[in-house]
């Protein structure tokens, strides 16, 4: 059996004492591409935030494994325009602050690989708020990876992206997991995408939670219980496709 | 789309140019209108060097913690803040009428006006957390709570009440020596945490949930920022007066966040102002005859229109444009 990534033992996820998914076992390998699908409100986001320690279990407990470093892409990119932030400022927040003033050697080398790795060299200096929706969304990544992260785990990167961008990202984000043999952990609305990208699934339904390898969950009975409506699957050019009846 | 990529140092240099010289016009102006009073100004330094360097250092470390405030957007807390610590100093006072005992020239009113703030951040935090009322309803009812204490002890005591409220809300003319070192003793710790600190600061003032998954601690970082809030409005409040103090806290912080480029620049431009903003108040305030509260307020509507004007410029020949 592979080393786990993260094990979850009936982990409920919800806010205060009040639950907002069902009970989740889980045993994810390490170096998976993991996708999260479910329908608006089953509690994608509090998962990723409960596993994240943004927000206290409800009940239940989850291990990471000890090594996972993590790089975390918020759903929402808007940091406050009222703050003055540079392209370089809100990369740099991705490094822990330290309480001296300026960058050391190391950070400065960094922030200019991870500034190179998303093609936005000579960009440093401009206003974070004046970036395009994608800009902003390929700068948080770059946030995310600023300190050497094993795991990548992403709330709906792509959401305000066109099909330009969204594929532009992909490929940024297949790139960083072929150099650095990392995890990728990330929610999505866009099913056909998952079920042909991610090589484990989690599947939040209303009353139930599905989780395994893409293979043995990609069957339309197990995706219909979860979105509790009709679906049809089917293969077309060689990929998965999942269309509402 | 074309994005600008000016150089900060440059940005900051040139706004740092332009508030100077406005400055200066300002004095000079000053100079040109009653020649007179400005050598008996500069002849009686004695008067007014105390106010001055009270006044410059208060309004530097006002306006440096004035840009958190308004990037937090809680102005009304510091508001309420400053109500809890007047609170303090009443109470103190009207215990220590009972008891006979003095209190000119001593730091207790300061204490007391900094544990009443801090009682009152608790007691906002603890609503905060059981109620679910809203931050604003809170801050408006503890605001309210404390006015309210204020004027019931202010109706209790009628003998020396001048100097009860010289005492509380300082007076930005009559800055004793004490007064100037009890701000030499509290402030400069103020600015060593926010030169050392800033960028946990913005940080958690900008993007608390992201920290969190880096495994920092948000609340330690917020308490600091409170605590600074209060030491430092309560002392500049006992020493300078309510105008003044809030004159400092928002006006400069306001201009240095405005077409700000970069952090770096809104604090330089903040810091830059809340040092010459109190200077030219007094200056102004001898050679006009005006309040000197007023006179800084007064003096800060150049700055404003300098603003504006910057704006205009922009519009009009898109300096900054790369």
């Amino acid at each position: 059996m592979s080393k786990s990534l993260l094990q979850a033992q009936h982990l409920v996820c919800g806010y205060g004492t009040q639950a907002q998914t069902p009970p989740l076992d889980l045993f994810i390998p390490g170096g998976e591409i993991v996708g999260i699908l479910g329908p608006n409100g089953s509690g994608k986001s509090t998962l990723l935030k409960t596993l994240l320690g943004i927000l206290p279990p409800v009940a239940g407990s989850y291990f990471w494994e000890t090594s996972a470093a993590f790089g975390y892409m918020p759903q929402n990119g808007d940091i406050d325009p009222l703050i003055p932030f540079t392209l370089q400022d809100v990369v740099l927040m991705g490094e822990r602050p330290h309480w001296w003033p300026g960058m050391s050697r190391a950070t400065k080398s960094r922030l200019q690989e991870v500034l190179a790795w998303l093609e936005m060299q000579g960009l440093e200096r401009c206003m974070y708020r004046e970036l395009s929706g994608g800009q902003k969304q390929r700068v948080l990544l770059g946030r995310a990876l600023m300190s050497w992260p094993n795991t990548l785990i992403l709330d709906e990167p792509f959401s305000s992206l066109d099909y330009r961008f969204r594929l532009q990202m992909w490929e940024q984000l297949s790139r960083w997991r072929d150099e650095n043999s990392g995890s990728l952990i990330w929610i999505d609305h866009e099913m056909n995408h998952v079920i042909n990208h991610a090589t484990y699934l989690i599947l939040l339904g209303g009353k139930r939670i599905f989780s395994g390898p893409t293979q043995e969950l990609l069957t339309e009975e197990v995706f219909t219980q979860a979105y509790e409506v009709p679906l049809h699957l089917h293969q077309e050019n060689g990929l998965h496709q999942i269309h509402f009846l | 789309m074309k994005y600008r990529s000016t150089s900060i140092k440059k940005m900051v240099f040139i706004r740092f140019i332009f508030y100077s010289l406005v400055s200066m016009s300002l004095f000079l102006w000053g100079r040109a209108m009653e020649p007179q009073l400005y050598l008996e100004f500069f002849a009686a330094t004695d008067l007014w060097w105390d106010p001055v360097v009270a006044g410059t250092l208060c309004g530097l470390v006002l306006a440096l913690l004035g840009v958190y405030v308004l990037l937090n957007r809680i102005v009304f807390v510091s508001l309420a803040l400053a109500q809890g610590a007047g609170l303090g100093i009443f109470v103190l006072f009207w215990v220590c009428h009972f008891l006979g005992y003095h209190l000119e020239h001593s730091v207790l009113p300061f204490l007391s006006g900094i544990f009443f703030a801090g009682l009152m951040s608790v007691i906002f935090s603890l609503l905060k957390k059981i109620s679910g009322f809203t931050e604003e309803s809170l801050i408006g009812l503890l605001y309210v709570l404390a006015a309210a204490g204020i004027l019931l002890i202010g109706d209790r005591i009628t003998q020396g009440l001048h100097d009860l409220n010289n005492l509380v809300y300082g007076n930005a003319v009559a800055v004793t020596t004490q007064d100037l070192k009890l701000l030499l003793l509290v402030l400069p710790p103020i600015l060593l945490l926010h030169l050392f600190f800033s960028r946990q600061f913005l940080y958690t003032s900008s993007d608390p949930t992201f920290l969190t998954t880096l495994g920092m601690k948000i609340r330690p970082w917020r308490m600091l920022l409170y605590l600074m809030f209060t030491v430092a409005i309560t002392a500049a409040l006992k020493t300078l007066g309510a105008l003044p103090t809030f004159a400092l806290l928002l006006i400069p912080a306001f201009i240095g966040l405005s077409r700000a480029r970069s952090t770096i620049e809104s604090f330089t431009i903040a810091a830059l102002l809340g040092i010459i903003l109190p200077a030219l108040g007094y200056y102004y305030s001898y050679l006009f005859s005006l309040p000197t509260g007023a006179s800084l307020i007064f003096v800060s509507l150049f700055f404003l229109l300098a603003l504006g004007l910057e704006y205009l410029w922009e519009k009009i020949f898109q300096v900054y444009s790369r």
